[in-house]
């Protein structure tokens, strides 16, 4: 069927009969024949969406759903060109971007009559009804096995890492997370607090300049590298990127320290104008499905963003669910609209530390 | 033979083209690692990843798209082209040093800004024609090197040959197929493999103009990186290293080409 | 014969009326003639010029000059853009030193790059120009070979050979180096990477100028008792110019506009005015921003390649002067 050889065929398996069979499917006939484009990310998930997800939604509406890979940056690129004759129906994009498709006219409101799956959907994941998350993972801290990692991420500044830390690059995401990071060890202050103080906690970043290696792009190839031992520990990654690694057996898996961890939302949302919208639409709601929830979840170890579903301890070791083991591990999301109106300046301030 | 070529010259050569070779050959290393992710040096041997790509469908569609697309802009790009640099060689034109510009500009304009500014165009008009829509985008870029290449052959060609053929009375195709084709070929065929090359191994372009449908090879490989970073991305980069070989080899063995005219 | 296969490797010469002749006349070259005989006619060159310039401006003029003129639009800061023009992004360019400093680290990057592919080329394009068939061919292959390869694919590569277990730090410290230089990670790294690249674009158009140097001229000079060093300094460099020329100008554009490399390998220490380009494109969302800066490249680019043309053109037609 596939040719995947990272992962157990078992699952694989698994997934894909549940997803075949969708409990008491009428015929979508409205369906038959249209077409829709998407545009998804690539890594794992993208994977799954494409050679799970897609083939049964398309089997059970009689329609076709061409899934680009991209990420969400282009994503967001891309909506923005054709803005003035959307392509796209559904785009897949990470929370930070949702305010900025908002302001621009971008995305259109769910219709939440049309999506009954909503309604097992965490409230703090439905961003006002302006798109769904699918998937949660955790970004913090990630290093060789071969150490013992800092309890504290304050310890990080010690001269001992001198040149050993991985730091991810002002064009991810998971940049902001470290600034708010900078920001809280300086301060003493918790993330919610911290992150509005990032502006005068540049001092804080430029002192751990020493310690870092590189700042990488492409967080697969910083696991990799660190599992090789060429730096110690990186920082900061979303787990979905890490763990891939560490259930294949390499030598490279997170921490998390005591001050917590931030949460990277991956979400969906829809295209203002979006051709053949009701299909759009199904096509969301199947997403959110618990079904279909559990396959993803599993397959690319993120948490599902919908209540009620069931994992293998196995499963549970990699991903923070259900809502409240998030809440106890202190998973934090920051204040986009907050930090967007910031991160020109902040990644300014980045390049003029770390460029020159 | 050689008695231009001194030994300490060849010694030198042999040293930078070891440099040259070196990296290309840590991805042939990395592809035949037995392990779930890429270590370097290899440990184990298997060929295992080679049989994950090349039966994987992915990665076969996005191949055979490059190599389809490669092909049309390749043609595109001889088409018009192979007429324009024969305007501008054999022609004086008032502002000739504009045209000459705008053909070059697109080689220093970066590739990422060419790219968006084009989606942007064709989203304006409306365009659903992906293939079209890439063909345009690579031919821009491809177009530069097709004149630069032709130009420099037809710049070349041996006037008094010309000369000598038409006084002996030969008529102007005979003249153009006889004595002006075989010094131009070269250039033209070089231009053509440059334009395939850029074509297939285009990313910033392509990035922004491709779809799920119409992907080529190196946004392929950059999902593949993302997904997982295990030997299979060394088994694509090993095999397209081969293919390129075997490009330049067949066309070698079928033209007898003069390859240094690649990127006169 | 191997001779003759060389000669037309490198343009040094023509191939003459009898081999011409063994070419068959067919429909093609009937067709061809038709063409060619066209070329005679008096708006002919325009009408051979026009497609691709229309070509041109319609897919790249245009909507380049879109982004440019976007460069002078605003960009307010939740990501919205408001209507009405404004020298604000180009304000903020020349403000801070920030951007004037990468500006001065691409010119110079490219600037080496250039330098350091010429210094290589001329080895390998008087191997080309002057070698057997069979070396000229292994030569040709073998650096071209690079361009082949997607860019990040080849910067692994270079990745594996630089970080401080890789290759090179292997080797030199088999030739005693106790401590050898970590290079991945710095601009040295990048600069490597670039030369590695764009290598072909000097050789090639340096060995058909090395080609076209009538043989006589060099032998000659051997004869009166010219060292080869001599040979090469007096009569040599100078004819290539042009060649070198060309392909230097390339090199500099491309380096200059490269992004990839200073990422992967630079470990995003050194940034070019390509990567921030890509950083406001893709990241920041700030597309106005980001035109500003393409401007800039462009703007140093033509600038460049203008002021160098002219420099080798001059000091070309005095050392042409003076070697007759």
């Amino acid at each position: 069927m596939t040719t995947l050889s990272r992962r157990t065929f078992g699952k694989l398996a698994l997934g894909a009969t549940t997803l075949a069979a969708p409990m008491g499917f009428t015929r979508n006939g409205w369906a038959q024949g249209k077409e829709i484009q998407i545009g998804i990310w690539g890594g794992s998930q993208g994977e799954f969406v494409k050679k799970n997800i897609i083939p049964a939604f398309e089997k059970d509406f009689g329609c076709k759903v061409t899934a680009e890979e991209g990420f969400t940056l282009a994503n967001v690129g891309k909506m923005r060109a054709t803005k003035a004759n959307p392509k796209f129906s559904v785009m897949f994009i990470d929370d930070v971007a949702i305010p900025i498709c908002k302001t621009e006219g971008l995305i259109d409101q769910l219709p939440s009559a049309d999506m009954p799956a909503l309604a097992n959907l965490y409230p703090r994941f439905g961003f006002d009804g302006w798109g769904t998350a699918l998937a949660i993972s955790v970004a913090s801290m990630f290093h060789n096995t071969s150490i013992t990692p800092p309890g504290s991420y304050a310890d990080l500044w010690k001269p001992e890492y001198a040149g050993k830390l991985k730091l991810v690059s002002p064009k991810n995401t998971p940049s902001v997370f470290f600034l708010i990071v900078a920001a809280a060890v300086k301060s003493g202050k918790p993330f919610a607090e911290a992150q509005y103080l990032v502006d005068d906690s540049f001092d804080k970043v430029a002192a751990l300049k020493p310690n870092i290696m590189n700042l990488f792009d492409n967080g697969p190839q910083a696991a990799a590298e660190v599992a090789q031992g060429q730096a110690e520990i990186g920082l900061l990654e979303l787990s979905k990127y890490i763990y891939p690694y560490t259930a294949k057996g390499a030598p490279v898996t997170m921490s998390f320290p005591s001050e917590g961890s931030f949460a990277g939302n991956n979400c969906q949302v829809l295209v203002k104008g979006a051709p053949n919208k009701d299909l759009a639409v199904a096509f969301m709601n199947r997403m959110i499905e618990p079904a279909v929830q559990k396959a993803f979840s599993e397959y690319a170890l993120t948490a599902p963003p919908v209540s009620g579903i069931e994992f293998s301890a196995e499963t549970l070791k990699y991903i923070a669910y259900p809502v409240e083991e998030m809440d106890k591990r202190g998973l934090f999301t920051p204040d986009w609209e907050y930090i967007n109106a910031k991160r020109s300046g902040w990644t300014e301030k980045m390049n003029g530390i770390f460029a020159v | 033979m050689n008695e231009t070529v001194s030994p300490l010259l060849k010694v030198v050569v042999g040293i930078i083209l070891l440099i040259v070779v070196a990296p290309l050959v840590v991805p042939l290393l990395m592809s035949i690692s037995d392990t779930p992710f890429i270590v370097f040096p290899p440990q184990g041997f298997t060929l295992k990843w080679y049989g994950a790509v090349l039966a994987n469908p992915e990665a076969r569609a996005s191949f055979l798209f490059s190599l389809e697309l490669a092909a049309i802009v390749t043609g595109v790009s001889l088409l018009l082209g192979v007429p324009c640099a024969a305007g501008l060689t054999r022609f004086k034109l008032p502002g000739q040093d504009a045209i000459l510009g705008l053909i070059l500009s697109p080689l220093i304009v970066p590739l990422i800004v060419t790219g968006v500014a084009l989606l942007q165009l064709f989203a304006m008009l409306g365009s659903r024609a992906t293939l079209l829509q890439l063909v345009i985008g690579h031919t821009v870029v491809c177009l530069p090197y097709v004149i630069r290449s032709v130009s420099a052959s037809l710049l070349l060609v041996n006037r008094n040959l010309e000369d000598a053929a038409s006084v002996l009375g030969a008529p102007p195709h005979i003249v153009a197929t006889r004595v002006i084709w075989p010094q131009v070929r070269p250039g033209i065929l070089a231009g053509g493999i440059f334009s395939f090359i850029v074509s297939f191994d285009d990313y910033p372009i392509s990035m922004w103009l491709a779809d799920g449908n119409h992907f080529p090879v190196p946004l392929y490989l950059y999902t593949v990186i993302e997904r997982s970073f295990d030997p299979s991305i060394a088994a694509i980069a090993s095999l397209m290293i081969f293919f390129a070989l075997l490009l330049v080899l067949v066309i070698e063995k079928v033209f007898g080409l003069s390859l240094a005219r690649l990127a006169s | 014969m191997s001779r003759a296969d060389i000669i037309d490797v490198t343009a040094s010469s023509s191939p003459d009326l009898r081999a011409a002749r063994e070419i068959p006349e067919g429909w093609i070259s009937r067709l061809a003639g038709k063409a060619w005989s066209l070329l005679s006619g008096r708006y002919t060159g325009y009408l051979l010029v026009a497609p691709t310039v229309l070509f041109l401006a319609a897919w790249f003029l245009w909507p380049v000059l879109t982004m440019v003129y976007l460069s002078l639009t605003a960009h307010s800061v939740d990501g919205v853009m408001v209507e009405g023009f404004t020298l604000e992004n180009y304000i903020r360019l020349f403000s801070s030193d920030l951007y004037f400093r990468i500006l001065m680290r691409t010119i110079r990057i490219a600037l080496m790059t250039s330098l350091f592919a010429a210094l290589f080329a001329y080895p390998l394009a008087i191997t080309i120009a002057r070698g057997g068939p069979t070396l000229a061919r292994l030569v040709t292959i073998t650096i071209l070979a690079p361009l082949l390869v997607n860019v990040v694919v080849r910067s692994y590569g270079w990745q594996t050979i630089l970080n401080k277990t890789g290759a090179l730090a292997w080797v030199l410290k088999l030739l005693g180096v106790s401590n050898p230089p970590v290079l991945l990670y710095t601009e040295w790294a990048v600069l490597i990477a670039c030369v590695h690249v764009y290598l072909p674009f000097v050789v090639m158009p340096l060995a058909g100028a090395i080609g076209r140097i009538d043989r006589t001229v060099e032998e000659a000079a051997r004869v009166a008792g010219a060292t080869r060093f001599s040979v090469f300094l007096r009569v040599i460099f100078p004819l290539s110019l042009p060649g070198l020329a060309v392909g230097v100008s390339l090199v500099f554009s491309l380096s200059a506009a490269a992004y990839v490399t200073p990422q992967i390998l630079g470990g995003n220490f050194s940034p070019l005015l390509g990567t921030l380009i890509e950083q406001q494109i893709l990241t920041l969302n700030d597309w106005p921003f980001g035109a500003a800066i393409s401007t800039l490249l462009i703007a140093m680019v033509l600038a460049s390649n203008l002021i160098f043309l002219k420099l080798v053109s001059r000091r070309f037609a005095r050392w042409t002067a003076g070697a007759r």
